[in-house]
């Protein structure tokens, strides 16, 4: 046992796992770097590493108390700081040096494309953007912001899923009237987009696909779920079982989830779209996102978001503030959670649901996504989107 | 515009644009000294806890104790750690940032590019995927993010083997 705790502080050093190098540094000059208790030559490069990352700073500047145990509460302190440093590192804004966030609206790049654009996303490379008053989808490369293509023939696009090497868009449409699902073949040509499937549940905007369905979240009537084919149209099925409102879409990996906007909750749903769960969120939930543990419910008259732990549906938090002023979609980059709000755009770390900071706007924001590198916001009142 | 304007009231009511700039951000619902865990003292660490708890990295030991100046044990910080890596991965890959979350479960779901006769092995250079086509002796360049043949080099007699280094491709015969 004795033997165990002695090893227990030293293991812990082992968070990070390739060896760091010694060499080059003439400030740190003890036998480990900075300490002089790290006496096995073995245990020291990682140490040093975990001290390099910023991951432990010792128990004072010049002992790091290789033998004492580690308790559960410095335990959590090492791992939180691990998972900060490698997602701090590990992302593309690393790679291309974009450390920065942008303070102010005027600092925004801006890139018009059709009239009231909706939702949009990124494949990685370009950004599509879905434009519901001229009913177009517009092609945006993403490291420049220039407008590559146009297609057209979407009435109403609303929603963008991108999937299946292909793009799907939604076409909305008043109660009464089925809905639209349209595609886009991003390797061909731009031009008319096709038409798959004309009998979505009405009013669809959502969209999210599970690997092998592609669902939509009809405001008027319920969630559909669209069989791909191969010939067109393609097959569609609609659930309204306890539907009052849906409007977001998510996929965690093993369910999809929606929002209903009417009722202020969010829906687990199993693969027929029965609801399997109901959780209570904040008031008008529009379009969420999932940062790979949990999700994140804007809720637009609530002010607030709803941070839900998908493996169970419990509620993590209700976060308020920053900026929270008329909440509509959430975005994921790998680090940071966007919120784009009537009012701006309000940023927090998605590791531990603290505010980043809050870009007051004139413009409205309303969707949003990340190519991985920025975020990216629709501002439907001017044409235009935005860079972040 | 009509429906437009009918959509928005749809989707929800209005309101104000006002950007009322309000400071700092707040978290609600869970309700012990320190996110759901109740026998927290030192509100240094508080943070630090937290965030494990919202990665899912721990749960603490039961749903309102964390247990903090217990030691650790060897098998404890094997699933710490595991759990860690876990998160890390699943947040920091360019999957999570794109919203990618679905694996394609059938072969008609998958995207599809048509390229040389017999494509053998292929490489990704960060942009384009490069496929050798051994029976019609060439390699296509494939756009990755759309899946657009953009170009087909020839000559490449039974191209097999692909590779993408120095700046170049090269392809084994």
């Amino acid at each position: 046992m004795k033997a165990l705790r002695r090893r227990t502080r030293l293991l812990a050093a082992v968070v990070a796992a390739p060896a760091a190098v010694l060499a080059g540094g003439t400030a740190i000059l003890a036998s480990c770097g900075p300490f002089t208790d790290v006496t096995d030559g073995v245990f020291c490069p990682f140490v040093l590493e975990i001290f390099y990352l910023g991951i432990t700073t010792g128990i004072n500047a010049t002992t790091y108390d290789p033998a004492s145990p580690v308790s559960r509460l410095q335990m959590a302190t090492f791992l939180s700081r691990t998972v900060d440093r490698l997602l701090q590192r590990g992302g593309r804004r690393a790679s291309l040096n974009q450390f920065s966030a942008p303070q102010g609206e005027s600092l925004l790049a801006l890139t018009t494309v059709g009239s009231q654009p909706h939702l949009l996303r990124s494949d990685g490379t370009d950004v599509w953007v879905a434009n519901f008053g001229s009913a177009s989808v517009s092609r945006v490369r993403a490291s420049d912001g220039k407008v590559l293509e146009t297609w057209t023939g979407a009435p109403s696009a609303a929603g963008v899923l991108v999937a299946m090497g292909r793009v799907l868009v939604t076409g909305f449409t008043l109660p009464g009237t089925p809905a639209n699902l349209f595609l886009i073949d991003p390797s061909a040509p731009a031009g008319a987009v096709t038409l798959v499937a004309s009998n979505l549940a009405s009013g669809s905007v959502g969209i999210a696909f599970d690997g092998s369905r592609v669902w939509t979240a009809g405001v008027f009537q319920g969630v559909s779920i669209v069989t791909p084919g191969a010939s067109i149209p393609w097959t569609v099925t609609t659930a309204t079982t306890g539907f009052s409102q849906p409007q977001g879409l998510v996929f965690d990996g093993a369910n999809v989830w929606t929002t209903d906007q009417n009722v202020s909750r969010l829906y687990r749903l199993d693969a027929a779209g029965a609801i399997l769960q109901t959780v209570t969120v904040g008031m008008t939930p529009l379009y969420p996102a999932f940062d790979g543990a949990n999700i994140w419910v804007p809720s637009q008259v609530g002010q607030s978001v709803t941070v839900v732990r998908a493996s169970t549906g419990a509620v993590l938090a209700t976060l308020t503030g920053n900026g929270l002023a008329g909440p509509q979609s959430a975005a994921f980059d790998g680090q940071r959670v966007l919120i784009a709000c009537l009012g701006g755009l309000s940023v927090w770390k998605a590791a531990d649901l603290t505010p980043m900071g809050f870009v007051s706007m004139i413009n409205n924001a309303y969707g949003s996504c990340s190519d991985g590198v920025n975020f990216w916001v629709t501002l439907n009142n001017t044409n235009r989107i935005a860079r972040f | 515009m009509r429906s437009f304007r009918r959509t928005r009231r749809v989707l929800g009511p209005a309101l104000t644009c006002a950007a009322a700039v309000l400071i700092g951000g707040a978290a609600g619902v869970l309700l012990g000294n320190c996110g759901p865990f109740t026998d927290f003292t030192d509100a240094a660490f508080c943070p630090f806890v937290l965030e494990i708890f919202t990665l899912g990295i721990t749960t603490g030991t039961t749903p309102t104790t964390y247990d903090p100046a217990s030691p650790v044990s060897r098998v404890q910080m094997a699933a710490f750690l595991s759990r860690t890596v876990d998160a890390a991965l699943r947040r920091g890959s360019r999957r999570a940032a794109l919203g990618q979350t679905a694996v394609p479960q059938s072969f008609g779901v998958l995207g599809i590019t048509t390229v040389g006769a017999g494509p053998r092995l292929l490489r990704f250079d960060g942009a384009d995927v490069w496929v050798a086509n051994f029976e019609s002796d060439s390699v296509s360049r494939v756009r990755a993010s759309d899946g657009k043949l953009l170009e087909t080099w020839t000559g490449a007699v039974s191209a097999q083997g692909v590779l993408a280094a120095m700046g170049r491709i090269f392809v084994r015969f």
